[in-house]
């Protein structure tokens, strides 16, 4: 029994312990609080950068100029990355060397052997960046002209909407043979097509008739009018019976 | 799927290139450079939600550390 009271006693003495550390959490919960809030705020502040993606474009499908500055930027990004590198480790490098004493002219000597090889490299690639950007712009300069001269090629024709969206879309991909086959299909469509010599000497006897039926009307000469009507009557028929057998 | 040499436009509205790619702890990182400004960078995580891609920003000094070296040797492997 002593023991049970005891315990009751306990009990009691625990649970008023309770009460008062309740009553102590009571009063931390707003500072807990206010921390939160705080942090919320400090996150707010800083709020992790998300980006959707609104259009991904395979390095294929790209225009070469594109590509080629792309290639550049790459090329670029991974010599930086290098010398960083390099510069990092021989930060550690020369650091380590003056702790353990070495003689200053061995560190000069160790630097340079590291940074030799690296500056050589940049040097290189310096030189291919200034190839390319020239390669990239001569390629744009012979676009333009490319492009300009099939403008004026496209000026001398009358182009229908499929044949306009065809060069356009191979003037688009750089294809520029594929544009002036085009256009030379297009050109030997619609140009005026040539005469034989038969069928020169035929259009000039009818010019020679014309004038001289022309000659005739004014004139009133009503025998003469008969007269080259009627060849041309004839030769009117003659060229009917020939374009006839030549379509059979 | 993005690959190093593509391009890809972003919600901001500008163009960057793929320079690096590197998977680190299961999460793939890539390394991006705005192609009409060059000073413009981001090193960004791919995390797909819904079935779409998204990029988050990688700001935390400790991890871009160690995303450099990755992507250096990636550098040096290419």
């Amino acid at each position: 029994m002593g023991e049970e009271i005891l315990t009751q006693g306990n009990m009691e003495g625990l649970q008023q312990q309770a009460l008062e550390s309740n009553s102590k959490l009571e009063v931390q919960v707003p500072q807990e609080n206010a921390q939160n809030n705080e942090l919320e705020s400090k996150t707010d502040e800083k709020p992790a950068k998300e980006f959707t993606i609104k259009q991904i474009i395979k390095g294929s499908d790209l225009s070469r100029i594109k590509q080629l500055k792309v290639a550049i930027i790459i090329d670029s990004i991974g010599i930086a990355l290098e010398m960083l590198i390099a510069m990092n480790g021989l930060r550690i490098g020369i650091n380590g060397m003056k702790e353990y004493n070495y003689h200053p002219f061995t560190i000069v000597a160790t630097a340079i052997g590291v940074l030799f090889p690296t500056l050589l490299a940049i040097f290189a690639a310096h030189l291919a960046h200034k190839e390319k950007k020239e390669i990239a712009s001569i390629n744009a300069s012979l676009n333009e002209q490319q492009i300009l001269r099939v403008g004026e090629r496209m000026e001398g024709l009358s182009l229908d909407e499929s044949d306009y969206n065809q060069i356009s879309e191979a003037i688009h991909e750089h294809s520029f043979e594929r544009a002036s086959a085009l256009l030379d299909k297009l050109e030997m469509e619609q140009s005026p097509k040539e005469l034989n010599e038969t069928e020169r000497e035929e259009l000039k006897k009818f010019k020679d008739m014309a004038i001289r039926f022309n000659a005739a009307a004014n004139n009133h000469d009503q025998s003469a009018i008969n007269s080259i009507a009627g060849e041309l009557i004839i030769a009117g028929r003659n060229i009917d019976e020939e374009q006839k057998g030549k379509q059979l | 799927m993005i690959e190093v040499k593509d391009l890809i436009k972003l919600s901001d509205d500008r163009e960057y290139c793929v320079a690096l790619k590197t998977i680190f702890e299961g999460n793939t990182y890539y390394f991006l450079v705005d192609i009409d400004d060059v000073k413009n960078i981001k090193v960004c995580c791919e995390k797909i939600e819904n079935n779409s891609i998204k990029l988050v920003q990688i700001e935390d000094e400790n991890t871009l550390d160690r995303l450099m070296l990755l992507f250096t040797e990636t550098v040096k492997n290419n």
